[in-house]
């Protein structure tokens, strides 16, 4: 008996103590404390239907979470995830409509070309980045805005809608109840969770990020390792696009617009370090579910749209003032 | 230390949320003073058949937007309906994300403006199969299957700019600046569609420059710069036609710190900060006219039209049946004596 409650303070002991586990310990007590608070004051909140909406909702703000984390993680930003974002959802939907320059092609090829687009984008952004001193807010804001000139010039400043039954499919389909959408956003997320812990790449990223002259002199390819996570970022942005895209029924030049904001947000809420090093995907799905819940909640809530903005963005610093003082003490430990 | 911090920080937002919830969820009570003679008598439900209305605007920062949605809300408040306002900010998922969420709470109806008019028939078919009666308003949906469709004639409306802007012009080869159409706003695409039409029919040897900023497009400091750059651009432009209110107002400031006087400048919505710009200029205001689409009276008519709905005395009958309202007009040398119907 003495060794079962030994065995159990020791893995309780493991989890306080684990710096990380600590921080994610923070925003699971936010999701619980917000949904009981949201329950109470509307009892559909935790029904099968909205827990569904909610992930639905976060698709597009997830992926374009893990696609700002992979360079922030890296130690630096990437600010044109969203146009990347727009761009796909735009090439996939003229060229599975009305075709571009004459030619037309099926869904998955349409994707494929899209990803790859973005991965030019994304190593655009990593050769500057990293052959450069401008700083990588600047390249990605410049490279953002040059995006979105590029989306406006191949739609003609016009949405693209007519989308065929794989964009539906994606948007409004379903997998054994489970909408397809966020069976794809977790099926990234897993892929990611991989990447970033258990392979050398990942754990380049981590040391990249960390300290980069330390990541230099122990013999990692610092250059390489920063224009592939803006490549990796680009990709990720691309699908997040398409989903968007399947989701709103037509591709828009002013898609994902801001949405970069959002992205940081949870990334901060999600525990990843504003100066690199520090942050996992478990965290990052986390904080994005806590701001689907977020709106979700307050709509339920009737609060009206105005009174929204107020309380994002103070529960948003209150995350991340949260996760910042657990990462503290856990660091002085 | 770090559970009383958590303790601490978690109960405070416990707390702001369950002040803001109880405040928002209270139904709100009709008005005390008597109904305004345009809306009908209004019979306050009791309490537990309190009809539930969500309004969504594009967006709230649209002087049009807010207008209508003050409408609704008056309107809403004379019948006993509660009201819910959401504001998608011009986002096409988060309107589609706002309604869904609508679905799960069962509301009793939706009025909106569709964000993308090609593409928003399958929530409009979800909201529906929910059991949500369905009005939109302005932007309707082009599938047609909204339960109740409200709008003015956004064609008529560019068509009658484009006649007074040449009536004041009065130059058949002029060049005339237009702004240009939003890619999700179909309303603005007609309009210039209708401003087009006269203009090829009547005036075919003006010159029409129709562009849009690249920054801060749809906003009234982006329109401003916007309209600063046109005149550098065409010095010899004599006009502007905006098909929003917040650019007619960005391009009247823009003209008119340019001291240009010799232009004449047609909008669109005739808000009261328009009426009152052209009040202060005089006739001789470079506002010369705005296309009003009576956006209170929208609102009006969007809320009795649910309500025909909710006791079964309206059916839409196909697509093409729109509530159409007739677009007026305010001039500058009448804005003292212009009144909105209501």
């Amino acid at each position: 008996m003495n060794k079962k409650k030994e065995s159990k303070n020791n893995i309780f002991n493991a989890i306080v103590r684990n710096p990380n586990s600590m921080g994610l310990f923070g925003i699971i007590c936010m999701i619980i404390t917000f949904a009981v608070v949201v329950q109470l004051s509307n009892s559909v909140f935790l029904s099968r239907e909205n827990m569904f909406n909610i992930l639905k909702q976060v698709v597009t703000y997830g992926l374009l979470a893990i696609a700002m984390a992979v360079p922030l993680i890296n130690g630096n930003f990437d600010m044109s995830i969203s146009a990347s974002a727009a761009l796909s959802g735009m090439i996939a939907a003229i060229l599975t409509t009305a075709g571009f320059a004459g030619i037309k092609m099926g869904f998955a090829l349409a994707v494929f070309l899209s990803v790859c687009v973005c991965a030019l984008v994304g190593l655009i952004n990593g050769l500057i980045v990293t052959y450069t001193r401008i700083s990588p807010f600047i390249v990605t804001l410049g490279t953002q805005t040059a995006v979105k000139g590029i989306v406006y010039i191949i739609c003609k400043n016009k949405a693209v809608g007519g989308l065929g039954e794989t964009f539906t499919f994606l948007g409004f389909g379903s997998v054994a109840g489970v909408p397809v959408s966020v069976l794809i956003l977790l099926a990234v997320f897993v892929i990611m969770g991989i990447v970033l812990r258990k392979t050398t790449f990942g754990r380049k990223i981590y040391a990249n990020g960390g300290n980069y002259t330390a990541a230099y002199y122990s013999g990692i390819d610092v250059k390489r390792t920063r224009v592939l996570a803006y490549v990796v970022s680009g990709m990720i942005s691309a699908i997040a696009g398409i989903l968007l895209t399947a989701r709103s029924g037509s591709a828009q030049p002013t898609a994902a617009e801001g949405y970069e904001a959002t992205a940081i947000s949870i990334c901060a809420m999600g525990g990843v370090a504003m100066h690199g090093g520090d942050g996992s995907v478990t965290g990052i799905l986390l904080g994005a579910i806590m701001m689907g819940m977020i709106s979700n909640g307050m709509n339920l809530m009737r609060i009206g749209s105005n009174w929204q903005y107020v309380v994002r963005g103070v529960i948003l610093i209150v995350a991340v003032f949260y996760s910042q003082v657990i990462g503290d003490k856990a660091a002085k430990k | 230390m770090k559970k009383l911090t958590a303790t601490i920080l978690t109960a405070a937002l416990a707390f702001g949320l369950m002040a803001c919830g109880s405040e928002s969820a209270e139904p709100k009570k009709p008005e005390a003073e008597t109904a305004p003679e345009t809306v009908q008598e209004a019979e306050p439900e009791g309490e537990e058949d309190k009809k539930v209305i969500a309004v969504l605007p594009q967006s709230m920062a649209q002087e049009f937007g807010a207008d209508v949605v003050s409408a609704v809300e008056k309107a809403c408040d004379s019948y006993g309906y509660e009201c819910i306002v959401l504001d998608p900010d011009l986002d096409l998922s988060t309107q589609i994300s706002m309604m869904e969420d609508l679905i799960v709470q069962k509301v009793d109806g939706c009025i909106f403006s569709a964000i993308d008019t090609t593409s928003m028939g399958a929530i409009v078919e979800e909201l529906k199969n929910a059991g949500i009666k369905v009005v939109d308003f302005d932007c309707t949906v082009d599938e047609g299957n909204a339960d109740a469709s409200i709008k003015s004639d956004d064609y008529q409306g560019g068509y009658l700019a484009a006649s007074i802007l040449m009536e004041k012009v009065n130059d058949p080869q002029a060049t005339i600046i237009v702004y240009g159409t939003s890619s999700t706003i179909g309303t603005g695409y007609l309009r210039n569609s209708g401003f087009h039409a006269y203009m090829e029919e009547n005036y075919p040897d003006v010159t029409i420059v129709e562009t849009r900023p690249s920054e801060g497009a749809g906003t009234r400091d982006g329109c401003r710069t916007w309209a600063v750059d046109m005149l550098t651009a065409y010095p010899e432009a004599k006009g502007f036609f905006t098909f929003y209110g917040d650019g007619a107002i960005g391009t009247y400031f823009g003209v008119k710190d340019n001291g240009r006087e010799d232009i004449t400048i047609v909008g669109y919505d005739a808000s009261a900060e328009q009426q009152e710009i052209m009040i202060a200029d005089g006739s001789g205001c470079i506002l010369q006219a705005s296309v009003a689409q009576y956006p209170k009276m929208m609102g009006r008519m969007a809320v009795e039209t649910m309500k025909e709905l909710f006791e079964g005395t309206y059916t839409k009958e196909g697509a093409e049946d729109i509530i159409y309202i007739e677009p007026g007009v305010l001039k500058a040398e009448e804005a003292e004596n212009y009144e909105e119907k209501e």
